[in-house]
């Protein structure tokens, strides 16, 4: 019984199970004690081969693991495409001036308020209030073909004029910047039309023409439009 | 978020966009995460610790993982170093990962670490292929960078080379012990099976398998003595 207290305190110091003065006493004892000393030698012998054995179980182990070869390739290439991301993107911050041509059209336009209750004109005919009433709920297909309905009445120039808002709001630029066209010679509609026009020019990126457009209102002391297109140009200006 | 871009607008040209301040947030929100991971990866090995931790409790899940992710860093170490092959350097390769393991099994690498598990690997790697072509280094003295020279690594695989010898001489003692000592001690003190398991699974008492180990041990003593493995 005694050597099998003994082993176990053996097994509990080389696991490091034992507190500093159990350590001590125990190597006291060693020292002292041959018989003890044998015990110890041979089972920490054992122990150290059992250990031994666990080593090369777990090398046999890891030996079986078949590690993928790693993707050299993959490293550079995304290094590559992370820098070319990169120059695109301080580029686009530091060197790109301004907002598009497109934005900035946008940015200038402003869509007309309905007609629906005009003041001192009399009242609309039926078909071209209808019309106002879908312009006013933003439903612009169907405004759109109201207005175009009443486009030989006795409001053809509203309604044309209307019309041609509708057609900028579904992005149709080119209707829009037609039926503008038309209007130009119209007293009641003609500046706007002109602005308008312009407006349209620049959303089919035909910004020469625009510019061309806005050059003719910005000189002209009257146009209603003028500050505007004076505005408009120097921020198409710093943009290019 | 809004009060960031707020104060990017207040610093930055006029002819600065929403959405370049948007743009120049994300840039250096990019750089704050990468800055904190590598900070965080480089700080006190807290990370070598969890993964020490995951190894200690035997994770074999942990160990695979980390097998698989240094073996080619490890080589390429290993053939640097020596200008070996590369294949001599995947040879040892399991012998130095399974030296690391158990030390961490055995609680001899144990918090805090003095290096990265990844260093210690490193430096056992290079003591094991020192020792394997003693005649072809014993004269040179190599030259190691500084952070690869780790205290105890030596004593490491000093101690892991004679307990493979040991095994080897155990294993001729138990083969003449013979059965059913041998697969006794070895469910003990190899597979590490606990006695209330061992008990469970032969449906044999715990006392009795516990007095058979002691009478196994002794006959084992008998057989050390008298092939001389220590001197005596």
């Amino acid at each position: 019984m005694t050597a099998e207290r003994d082993i176990a305190l053996i097994e509990a110091y080389l696991a490091g199970g034992l507190s500093a003065d159990e350590r001590i006493k125990l190597e006291k004892r060693k020292a002292e004690d041959a018989e003890f000393a044998e015990l110890f030698n041979q089972h920490a012998w054992t122990m150290d081969g059992f250990e031994g054995m666990q080593l090369e179980a777990v090398e046999s182990e890891l030996r079986r693991i078949r590690v993928k070869p790693r993707n050299r390739w993959l490293r550079p290439l995304i290094a590559v495409a992370a820098s070319i991301l990169l120059f695109f993107s301080l580029r686009t911050l530091f060197f790109s001036s301004g907002p598009s041509v497109s934005e900035l059209a946008d940015a200038s336009y402003e869509a007309p308020v309905s007609l629906v209750e005009r003041n001192g004109e009399g009242p609309l005919p039926a078909p071209l209030r209808q019309a106002f009433i879908a312009y006013s709920n933003r439903e612009w297909a169907n405004a759109a073909g109201q207005f175009e309905a009443s486009a030989n009445g006795p409001e053809a120039n509203t309604a044309n004029y209307y019309r041609a808002h509708c057609y900028y709001q579904l992005s149709r630029f080119e209707d829009a910047g037609n039926l503008f066209s038309d209007l130009l010679e119209d007293p009641r509609y003609g500046q706007q039309a002109q602005w308008f026009s312009a407006i349209c020019l620049l959303k089919r990126d035909l910004a020469k023409a625009a510019e061309e457009q806005l050059g003719e209102i910005a000189s002209n002391p009257g146009h209603f439009y003028r500050g505007k297109a004076r505005a408009l140009l120097e921020k198409l200006a710093s943009s290019s | 978020m809004a009060r960031f871009i707020g104060i990017l607008q207040e610093i930055m040209p006029a002819h600065i966009y929403p959405r370049r301040v948007l743009l120049i947030y994300h840039i250096s929100l990019l750089c704050v995460v990468t800055q904190h991971a590598l900070a965080g990866s480089m700080s006190d090995y807290q990370k070598d610790e969890g993964l020490l931790a995951s190894l200690k409790s035997g994770d074999q899940k942990t160990l695979e993982k980390m097998y698989s992710a240094l073996q080619d860093d490890f080589c390429r170490f290993i053939v640097s170093t020596f200008k070996c092959d590369y294949q001599q350097a995947r040879d040892i390769y399991p012998e130095c990962m399974s030296i690391l393991y158990l030390n961490i099994r055995r609680n001899r690498l144990a918090p805090p670490l003095r290096s990265s598990l990844k260093t210690y690997l490193f430096s056992i790697g290079r003591h094991i292929y020192h020792r394997r072509n003693l005649d072809k280094y014993n004269t040179h003295k190599m030259a190691y960078p500084a952070e690869m020279e780790v205290s105890q690594v030596s004593d490491m695989v000093d101690d892991a080379m004679l307990k493979k010898e040991r095994a080897r001489q155990l294993r001729e003692l138990l083969h003449k012990l013979g059965d059913p000592c041998k697969s006794l001690l070895e469910k003990v003190y190899f597979e590490e099976i606990s006695f209330v398991v061992l008990s469970e699974q032969q449906g044999t008492p715990e006392a009795t398998l516990r007095k058979r180990k002691f009478d196994c041990l002794k006959k084992l003593r008998k057989l050390i003595s008298t092939a001389k493995i220590l001197g005596s």
